[in-house]
């Protein structure tokens, strides 16, 4: 519950920053905490179901696999945000209307299937 | 909240957010979230094609003996990143070693098994379908699924059955099966039963020849009482009311006696059945031989307390039940007559008389409840009774209750006060282990001793 809420906090408090225009610097704070807060509130979900483990279970392969997937995931996101942040791209009003639809529609497919799932 | 519905929120605000301030940097600020959730979608767990098995190391037990449960997983489907695999182990039982419940990793062909021990008490258990829980590798989708084993793994535990050495009952009718209960009949047997005259093919060795030279017309032959199996009855009394004393209950021993007596009667070769009288009837159909005790040990097993109604007192036995003159054990603590609750007629004594009236040998082995509530409130130190209030009013139950058990021997009822401090297996030793001519002695009833195992604690 407490890293949920720390990973709202921290979104939200990266969020007013950008839209606020924060220098640079803390700019990569910001970004940096809202990822924090991502992963803290990923470790606290692992913990708990860790913790449903018996004490024979090997957990050391699973925690190692959870962080291999977590080190990809969050530096694949990285990436992505540093690459969107350095390179600048602009698209016409009716172009950004278009992305954000489709981002939208795309967003709601994805999240339709994770709940299916 | 799921963490999904989370993720999914944050991810949106941001989008909207970005969409409304026209900020592009804040959608970046998304893209690692959607990555997150890409990602877990990616690797979410399909349907799960699991092959599961249970197996228990043995389905009938004693009370608190350790049961191994053997569990068999094969992933006949994709590999499963973190996998949450829990047994339905039945209330009432507890674990003892090991664990039901098991996070791994199971690749696809993979096959994995533990064991895990259980333990309980007296009881019938039943286990409950397996539980699997698969998560992505982040944890973040979960596909849970129950499966039902084809085998529904069941486990009974019996009650301790104590071994007796010799029970002795004389019944009015026996069988016209060999055995070692006392016939009532002339004919080849061990005991003396009286002499007759001399018929041909007797042995020379069962010639009287005091009585021969006292009438030399004639000879004499002594006769020896036949032997033969019976019908039995066990009643249990599982009516809450008599068993229950300060939230303590006596029945657990009542089920004690009950499993020793009938093994004990079957070893003997007689024909034993069960009927438990409690929230309802429950009956086992008379039977021989060891898979009538397994049937009767099962009974046993799923005996419970309860109250009902109809059954507040013993008057509802159904005695059509017993064959007539047969012998009748019922094993209760027995109700007082002057409880409130009972309908006129209906007091244990005086069904029980009835019964006796009606011709069956009835015997009667009490768990003696006045001392068992005297030892539980002793034993409670956060009962505010002093001491001698206890001590006077368990003087004046022991008082009444002997005088209900002098009634019933005086209606030629064999009475056993079982004091559940000591051990059953004493207790019937020293008043059903005696010998036969004993018992004809006394007609077989030893009341005295159950008189002076009453009269002793006042």
């Amino acid at each position: 519950m407490i890293a949920a809420i720390g990973l709202v906090i921290t979104a939200a408090a990266a969020a007013v920053g950008l839209v606020f225009g924060a220098p640079s610097g803390l700019r990569i704070i910001l970004i940096a905490a809202a990822l924090g807060g991502l992963l803290a509130w990923d470790l606290t979900g692992l913990n708990r179901r860790l913790r449903l483990a018996a004490a024979s279970d090997d957990l050391s392969t699973i925690r190692r696999h959870h962080l291999v997937w977590l080190g990809l995931t969050i530096g694949a996101g990285l990436l992505l945000t540093t690459a969107a942040m350095l390179i600048p791209l602009h698209f016409s009003f009716a172009w950004t209307v278009f992305l954000v639809l489709v981002a939208i529609l795309g967003m709601a497919h994805l999240v339709s299937r994770l709940y299916r799932g | 909240m799921r963490r999904a519905t989370l993720l999914s929120l944050i991810v949106y605000a941001l989008i909207l957010a970005a969409l409304i301030a026209r900020s592009g940097s804040l959608l970046a600020l998304s893209l690692p979230f959607v990555t997150y959730l890409i990602a877990c979608l990616l690797r979410a767990p399909g349907d799960l094609s699991l092959e599961i098995t249970r197996t228990l190391s043995t389905e009938r037990v004693g009370s608190n003996v350790p049961v191994d449960v053997t569990m068999t997983v094969s992933n006949a489907g994709s590999s499963l990143e973190e996998l949450l695999i829990k047994d339905g182990v039945p209330h009432g039982l507890t674990v003892s070693d090991g664990s039901p419940r098991h996070l791994l990793k199971l690749a696809h062909d993979q096959t994995v098994t533990w064991t895990y021990a259980v333990r309980g008490s007296r009881g019938h258990y039943a286990f409950s379908p397996v539980r699997v829980k698969a998560y992505d590798p982040l944890g973040l989708i979960s596909r849970e699924q129950t499966f039902p084993l084809s085998a529904a793994a069941r486990l009974f535990i019996l009650p301790p059955v104590l071994r007796l050495k010799y029970v002795a009952i004389r019944p009015r009718r026996t069988r016209v099966y060999s055995g070692l209960v006392p016939a009532r009949v002339g004919g080849t047997g061990t005991d003396f039963f009286g002499v007759r005259e001399y018929q041909a093919g007797d042995p020379p060795h069962w010639i009287n020849w005091h009585a021969t030279a006292r009438h030399p017309e004639t000879w004499f032959s002594n006769e020896f009482e036949q032997e033969r199996v019976t019908d039995i009855g066990i009643v249990l009394d599982g009516r809450e009311r008599a068993n229950l004393y300060d939230h303590q209950s006596i029945f657990e021993y009542s089920t004690l006696a009950a499993a020793a007596l009938a093994d004990a009667f079957l070893s003997q070769g007689n024909r034993v059945s069960l009927l438990v009288y409690g929230r309802f009837l429950q009956w086992t159909l008379p039977g021989y031989g060891k898979v009538q005790r397994e049937r009767i040990l099962r009974t046993l097993a799923l005996a419970e307390m309860g109250d009902s109604q109809a059954f507040a007192g013993l008057d509802n036995i159904p005695t059509r039940l017993f064959p007539a003159h047969s012998q009748v054990v019922l094993i209760s603590p027995l109700i007082y007559g002057d409880s409130l609750l009972l309908r006129e007629g209906t007091d244990d004594v005086e069904v029980l008389i009835k019964l006796r009236a009606h011709g069956y040998q009835v015997m009667v082995i009490s768990p003696d409840p006045v001392t068992f509530e005297e030892s539980v409130i002793r034993a409670n130190p956060l009962q505010k009774v002093s001491l001698p209030d206890v001590e006077l009013a368990a003087r004046i139950a022991r008082i009444e209750r002997s005088l209900m058990l002098q009634r019933l021997q005086r209606a030629g009822i064999q009475v056993i006060n079982w004091d559940v401090s000591k051990p059953f297996e004493q207790t019937v030793h020293s008043h059903l282990g005696r010998p036969l001519a004993y018992l004809r002695a006394t007609g077989g009833n030893p009341g005295t001793q159950a008189e002076r195992a009453v009269g002793g604690k006042r």
